[in-house]
């Protein structure tokens, strides 16, 4: 029994050195767990220190892993003498700058929502994309028709997990003529490439609501305008698969559960249903102004139109949520709800456990602030 | 039930397990302090800890250090198991809150420390697989390295800079939103 043990016993040696002096004396392992703890503009800077530290901080192990303990968010200043986007902690502190260059088109700035995936933010009917790990910005021209006044516009950009891929998706409606031809038309580009081509595609098979997607696996999700559907017991939800850039067939989610109260307004009050990606899964945020309640439906199941309501959350009526200033949330993390407001400017969480919300940071002058996906360490993510 | 469950709980706590430093010491520890490490609680479960159980690459004066971590933090977590299940009241919550400050004290004062114990300490919080003391000492090194130039960090950790002039311009060039 006794040799046994002892060769057991000898045989998980602490390699003293790690992978040699310049580790300090710590192994590789151990010095991965540290540097995982620092955020990534110091990570940056220590890339100089030496050649094992610059390979460790550069890997795209550890940039995978060091994300979504350090979550980042992009918040768009869209002043007249500044554009920029800026690369935030969870502080508020501005980690990043990112100029936004090309101004010659100085039209309104319709923005909503800083889509997941590369950051890109349109601006004057442009998409601008910015890499945040390389600070380029390539900005993609449309075709003439969406810079004209009464054409609404909209740019969804995403990632292709099969190829790494990303592509751009352009959708677009022309509302001068009202006799005129107003369907959705789309356009695809593949970011990667170097004209960045658009491609025609087929407009959406039935009208889309002007809301900021999320993409979740390579495909795009969109509610379909009610407006449009049949029976007012339904909602549509159309996708548009980035992969083989073609929309899929429209599912009609039958109201579940208490979602049915979305389509049962009495008085003077509002709901309304928004995408959202949380942890990978896709969202369906429905907001009450009655109750001024949030509510979060995961899905489970595509295939059966499995809706389930994980969190719910509730504000008191005198800072309720309005359709303007409350934004899906962005992030869940260590279990707590990330959210920004916009009309109060501040960056909240919410800790469903005790229901009680907590004030992160004060986030002011940004016309939107979203999740940045991807990572300051590597650009290839 | 529970009172088969409770002693044999007994049973276990009474256990004593003996650890031999790489210099030949012997520290005697119950097996709830001793099974912190899971190192040691996969050889207790193979049966082979008759005799001691040798710790060839840890010190007498380290592993005295880590005993003391291991023993105030089985106390924790026993004291966890016994008001989660029987009481839940604020008098327990009180008492829960007093000892969490208690630890966190504790374990302030543990690290302090000079730099080569806490690297030991690291080394073997790593190899006997103790999860909260490798947390715990992990983050020390982290917050010391925390706005730290990478020339201070070369100094404080003895590292030698192998990268040439040109590579360690390159990199200044790729990151330099980071050193602005």
């Amino acid at each position: 029994m006794a040799p046994k043990k002892r060769s057991r016993l000898s045989i998980p040696p602490a390699s003293p050195a790690g992978g040699g002096a310049n580790d300090g004396v710590l192994p590789t392992d151990v010095l991965h767990d540290i540097l995982l703890r620092l955020p990534a503009k110091q990570l940056c800077r220590l890339r100089v220190v030496c050649r094992a530290w610059r390979a460790l901080t550069s890997d795209p192990c550890f940039a995978r892993a060091h994300t979504p303990r350090h979550p980042l968010f992009a918040g768009l200043i869209l002043a007249s003498e500044r554009k920029e986007l800026q690369v935030l902690d969870l502080s508020g502190d501005v980690v990043k700058r990112l100029r936004i260059t090309d101004e010659r088109d100085e039209g309104d700035m319709l923005l909503r929502g800083i889509p997941p995936g590369v950051c890109i933010a349109w601006c004057c009917r442009k998409a601008c994309v910015l890499n945040p790990a390389t600070g380029d910005v390539t900005v993609l021209d449309t075709n003439r028709l969406s810079k004209v006044n009464g054409v609404f516009t909209k740019f969804v950009v995403g990632r292709i997990p099969a190829t790494g891929e990303h592509k751009v998706l352009h959708i677009y409606q022309d509302t001068r003529n009202r006799s005129n031809d107003e369907r959705q038309k789309c356009n695809v580009t593949t970011l990667d490439s170097r004209d960045h081509k658009w491609r025609s595609r087929p407009g959406p098979p039935t009208r889309i609501v002007w809301d900021s997607p999320p993409v979740i696996g390579g495909v795009a999700y969109f509610f379909v305008n009610s407006c449009f559907t049949e029976d007012n017991g339904t909602q549509g939800i159309a996708s548009f698969d980035l992969e083989t850039e073609d929309w899929r067939p429209v599912i009609l989610r039958r109201s579940i559960g208490s979602l049915s109260a979305i389509f049962d307004g009495k008085g003077f009050y509002w709901n309304s249903l928004h995408f959202a990606e949380l942890n990978g899964s896709l969202v369906i945020v429905h907001l009450n102004s009655k109750n001024s309640s949030m509510d979060l439906w995961f899905l489970e199941d595509m295939d059966k139109n499995l809706w389930t309501k994980r969190y719910s959350m509730r504000r008191s009526t005198a800072c309720g949520w309005s359709r303007y200033n409350s934004y899906p949330p962005l992030d869940i993390l260590d279990g707590r709800i990330i959210l920004w407001e916009r009309s109060e400017q501040a960056l909240r969480a919410f800790h469903p456990k005790t229901s009680t919300w907590t004030e992160l940071a004060v986030l002011k002058d940004y016309s939107d602030v979203g999740m940045l996906e991807g990572s300051l360490l590597c650009s290839g993510l | 039930m529970a009172s088969a469950g409770s002693g044999d709980e007994k049973a276990a706590a009474a256990a004593m397990i003996t650890l031999i430093s790489s210099d030949n010491e012997k520290f005697e520890v119950t097996e709830a302090t001793a099974t912190l490490s899971q190192t040691i609680r996969h050889m207790i479960e193979d049966g082979c800890t008759d005799g001691g159980v040798p710790l060839p690459n840890v010190t007498s004066k380290i592993l005295a250090r880590v005993i003391e971590y291991c023993k105030k933090h089985a106390t924790a977590a026993a004291g966890e198991e016994g008001s989660s299940s029987s009481f839940s009241d604020a008098a327990f919550l009180e008492v829960d809150r007093a000892f969490l400050e208690e630890l966190e004290e504790f374990d302030d004062a543990f690290l302090e420390v000079d730099r080569a114990t806490l690297f030991d300490l690291i080394l073997a919080a790593n190899y006997l697989d103790i999860k909260g003391l490798l947390n715990l000492t992990c983050q020390k090194v982290a917050d010391s390295v925390k706005g730290k130039t990478p020339e201070q960090i070369r100094e404080m950790y003895n590292i030698v800079n192998d990268l040439t002039p040109e590579e360690e311009a390159e990199i200044r060039r790729e990151t330099q939103w980071a050193f602005e």
